[in-house]
């Protein structure tokens, strides 16, 4: 479904990624893993245009055969490409359904705006208590849970997220991990940018490892598990 | 449980509506009334400042861009305005529209780098860029040789009609801003702007082409800024650089509108009669201290109701509603 070639990217004069190459396979979910300051963020920001190209030539980005490198951000929508940046990122003023609704925004996603709506009530059954509460007033793990619901009422193909677990609560992370499962099945292929490796290898089903801006080991998500290298780096075995 | 999402066909509230219209309908039958005309002057100026405070808040209090620079737009229709009627003998309608259209021509290429810029630096920019408006027209016939804008000896327009029919263009100018200004609230574009205000980052993402709308709402907001301008310098008779190109204007837009509530229907019409009324009384009496009287007030508001008149009504009515 996704195809990344070649990517060479940074901020500025500035390179973080170099020559990254990965594919996102239909109906699946793919795990970007690395430590602190890996380029995970950069990497997605780059496949949405977020960042400045480095080397243009021979990159390609392909989104179910169409090229989508020159695109800008908010044009990527409109292709089916949702994005939940880190930290949620929500509008704090409007109300929990102004929210999700606001997802809807470009043309295509109305038409499904009452079903998507249903599908993330029943994903977040919390939120529908909450429709008219404004988004500040929302703890962490919920306000996560309205980002991940605006960013499916744009009836996203493919969904990227950007370390959907930062500051939640364990407890609350492996509700969100168990959400994104569900959405996964739900048919919308899912690209995860994250440091909570086990949960995330638990749902993925394939895994980049990247470090310094290199990927530098890529497999099969449960397989990884058990790789020497991510036992020791990642989960301290 | 669900309310209808904005957008969607909406239903006017119809108290609200029959309360807008029965005053619209009173404010046109004043003047058969009241032949005063410092009465009718008086709420003449009201309606100018509703309409000016307006324009500021469609960009600024929806999109949380600072316009430190409109009194540039205002300007410029006051100058086009007198221009097209003294030299082209254009009559005055035709020549504040022109002059708002000339605005516009101003405002596209001005907003598409600035409203690039975040914060403090937008507010910046379009200052100076008012600044220098006013500096170019002060300077043009001098450097250049000409005798176009007359520099600082200011163009005398056609002596103007009665108080009567200002206040009524006001009056129209004031509904139609309102209008727009109820319309765009409840439209997608509406929705953006505020989107815009409260995380510009995200709202790209969700596919708003943010510096498309930001554009749109400056524009919006020049073509009637620039109308404006024009019916003042009707009103006055006579205009130089100094007074239409004024940082006041800017400043008196601003006032009025953070006092009635930025982002808000009403927040301009309140602020602005507000500010109005308190302000011809205390000049009568004071006419040396009325201005720091005036400023203590303003600041009492402020603190007492940060996000204004308006704006701090609707978060008590959200709260004792407790949810």
């Amino acid at each position: 479904m996704l195809e990344v070639k070649n990517l060479n990217a940074g901020y500025g004069p500035v390179q973080v990624l170099w020559d990254i190459s990965l594919e996102v396979g239909k109906g699946q979910v793919v795990t970007v893993m690395g430590p602190n300051g890996a380029g995970k963020s950069t990497l997605l920001k780059s496949i949405l245009n977020l960042t400045t190209r480095v080397k243009p030539k021979g990159e390609a980005i392909i989104l179910d055969g169409k090229d989508i490198t020159r695109l800008p951000p908010e044009m990527m929508v409109k292709e089916g490409v949702a994005f939940i940046p880190e930290g949620a990122r929500v509008f704090p003023e409007m109300s929990v359904l102004d929210n999700l609704l606001m997802g809807a925004y470009v043309p295509q996603a109305r038409p499904h705006r009452g079903e998507n709506l249903e599908k993330v009530f029943s994903l977040f059954p919390h939120l529908s208590e909450r429709v008219h509460q404004k988004a500040k007033t929302l703890s962490g793990g919920e306000r996560q849970a309205v980002a991940i619901g605006r960013a499916l009422m744009s009836h996203p193909k493919l969904l990227l997220m950007d370390e959907p677990s930062l500051g939640l609560h364990p407890l609350l992370v492996s509700h969100t991990f168990k959400a994104i499962e569900k959405i996964n099945r739900q048919g919308v292929t899912v690209l995860l940018a994250e440091q909570n490796v086990f949960f995330a290898l638990e749902i993925s089903h394939r895994a980049y490892v990247l470090e310094s801006g290199r990927i530098i080991l890529e497999g099969e998500g449960k397989a990884l598990l058990k790789e020497d290298y991510i036992k020791k780096a990642y989960l301290a075995m | 449980m669900i309310q209808t999402p904005p957008g969607r066909a909406f239903t006017l509230p119809r108290k609200a509506v029959l309360l807008a219209a029965a005053v619209f309908v009173t404010l046109i039958l004043v003047p058969a009334f009241c032949h005063q005309g410092y009465a009718l002057r008086l709420m003449g100026m009201i309606f100018m400042g509703i309409a000016l405070a307006s324009c500021w808040n469609i960009m600024s209090g929806y999109t949380g861009y600072i316009d430190f620079g409109p009194a540039a737009y205002f300007g410029i229709g006051a100058y086009a305005t007198a221009l097209l009627m003294v030299r082209g003998g254009v009559p005055f309608f035709l020549s504040i529209v022109l002059g708002g259209v000339v605005a516009v021509a101003f405002a596209v290429p001005v907003g598409l780098p600035t409203l690039r810029l975040r914060g403090a630096y937008f507010a910046i920019a379009t200052f100076a860029f008012a600044e220098a408006t006013r500096q170019a027209v002060l300077e043009w016939d001098r450097v250049l040789g000409v005798n176009f804008f007359q520099g600082s000896h200011g163009i005398t327009l056609p002596i103007g009609p009665t108080h009567q029919f200002f206040y009524y263009t006001f009056l129209v100018i004031m509904t139609v801003l309102f209008v727009i200004t109820y319309l765009v609230e409840r439209s997608r574009m509406g929705y953006a702007l505020k989107a815009i205000h409260e995380a510009e980052d995200a709202a790209e993402l969700i596919g708003v082409n943010t510096l498309k709308i930001k554009i749109y709402a400056y524009a919006i907001s020049a073509f009637f800024t620039a109308v404006i301008g024009g019916v003042d310098a009707y009103w006055l008779t006579y205009i130089t650089p100094n007074d239409v190109f004024s940082v006041h204007i800017t400043i008196k837009m601003v006032i009025m509108c953070l006092l009635g509530g930025m982002g808000t229907l009403l927040g301009p019409v309140v602020g602005a009669s507000f500010l109005t009324l308190i302000s011809e009384p205390l000049w009568a009496r004071f006419p040396y201290d009325y201005l720091i009287i005036i400023g203590v007030i303003i600041v009492l508001v402020i603190v007492a109701m940060p996000k204004g008149i308006v704006g701090t009504l609707l978060e008590w009515k959200v709260d004792s509603r407790g949810t």
